[in-house]
């Protein structure tokens, strides 16, 4: 395994910049439509100092990747396996293009198969599973993409705007994904 | 709305988890690895006495203070004797929304209080934390607690494939949900409008 493991055609996957990616990260937050997008947390603000405090503290096996153009090496969102169950070998994968002028494009979707090959043939996970709200059509069309399939809701646990929204639960099985690269191998 | 406890029922009540007094049951409870996984957030095993006691004494400090968690005893009426724990975690007020963890000393424990106990947990949910929903999930293989909960009205609403592992081979992974609106509907009450 090497760098090349963690690299696409357009983008790649690198470790946080704890000094410099903080203060992009930041500015992604200024959106309230990518925050309540991404969090069921109210949206709220962070400066740079506290984001990196955060993150320096956290003593967790999370695998928190940047997503990073590989021609400028431009910071454009990030990519997160956590709530891992190594006992029954899954995890949660989060994702945010933060730059919105990257979104809509198929970045997310290569970060994630980037991420899918991590999860599967570097920590030889079994599962990786995700919750998307029902309102988020844009993510719900790259997952699908990616291979999850849809594996039901939680009902009304959003409360936004004065409504009730659905989650919708995902989930990609390493046969299933495996079985996807084989076909695209063939074509 | 003041004069039937939250806390007392027939045959249980609920009453703060005692680190020192409780942790020899604990221990002993973690022999079901189901139960010690999802205690600490880890991969299951046998926890020792002086572990229950260190770790349960940290977990509800930290509930305490970022007010994240309400963990209960559920003890044999008049006595002290522990039968169970109810948690709820994942609390998330502005979503109006927490999850439910609830666990037995056996399914003997399960099947003579299990009733009570969530219902009495479903009014203290949608009552008392004023919640709008409350949701668990469970293992496939865990029969009793399925029928439990199905019993007292929730419903699953999503099935993760292969998503849990217990003594030797995957189960699907239940997610189950019940709404403030539905539990006063099976109580015959009305909903207010």
């Amino acid at each position: 395994m090497s760098k090349q493991f963690f690299t696409g055609k357009r983008i790649e996957l690198t470790p946080i910049d704890i000094e410099k990616d903080v203060e992009i990260w930041e500015g992604w937050n200024h959106d309230s439509d990518y925050l309540r997008l991404l969090d069921d947390f109210p949206a709220n603000q962070h400066s740079a100092p506290l984001l990196k405090e955060y993150i320096e503290k956290e003593d967790s096996p999370n695998a928190l990747f940047m997503i990073r153009t590989l021609k400028e090496q431009k910071l454009i969102g990030f990519i997160e396996l956590a709530g891992y169950d190594w006992v029954a070998r899954n995890a949660w994968v989060g994702v945010g293009i933060g730059d919105p002028d990257f979104r809509s494009q198929g970045y997310g979707t290569e970060a994630m198969n980037l991420l899918l090959k991590f999860a599967f043939r570097g920590q030889n996970l079994r599962r990786v599973n995700l919750g998307v709200f029902s309102f988020n059509n844009r993510a719900i069309r790259c997952y699908e993409k990616s291979g999850f399939k849809y594996e039901g809701v939680e009902r009304e646990a959003i409360y936004k705007d004065d409504q009730r929204w659905d989650v919708h639960l995902m989930g990609v099985l390493q046969s299933e994904w495996e079985a996807m690269q084989a076909l695209d191998t063939a074509d | 709305m003041i004069g039937k406890s939250l806390f007392i029922g027939e045959l249980i009540e609920w009453t703060a988890v005692n680190p020192e007094k409780d942790a020899v049951e604990l221990s002993n409870w973690t022999s079901n690895l189901q139960f010690s996984s999802q205690l600490f957030d880890k991969p299951g095993r046998l926890y020792a006495v002086h572990e229950i006691k260190k770790k349960v004494k940290e977990q509800l400090k930290e509930a305490d203070e970022k007010n994240n968690a309400f963990v209960f005893a559920l003890r044999k009426k008049g006595t002290s004797e522990i039968v169970g724990i109810v948690k709820f975690g994942w609390l998330q007020f502005s979503q109006q929304s927490a999850r439910i963890f609830l666990d037995f000393a056996s399914d003997e424990a399960l099947s003579l209080y299990g009733n009570e106990v969530v219902s009495m947990a479903l009014r203290y949910g949608f009552m008392e934390m004023s919640l709008h929903r409350i949701w668990l999930m469970l293992s496939g293989h865990q029969e009793k607690d399925i029928a439990l909960f199905e019993f007292a009205g929730f419903l699953r609403e999503n099935q993760r494939r292969e998503a849990s592992f217990y003594e030797g081979r995957y189960y699907d992974c239940l997610g189950y949900s019940l709404l403030k609106a539905e539990w006063k509907k099976n109580q015959h009450l009305e909903v207010a409008a």
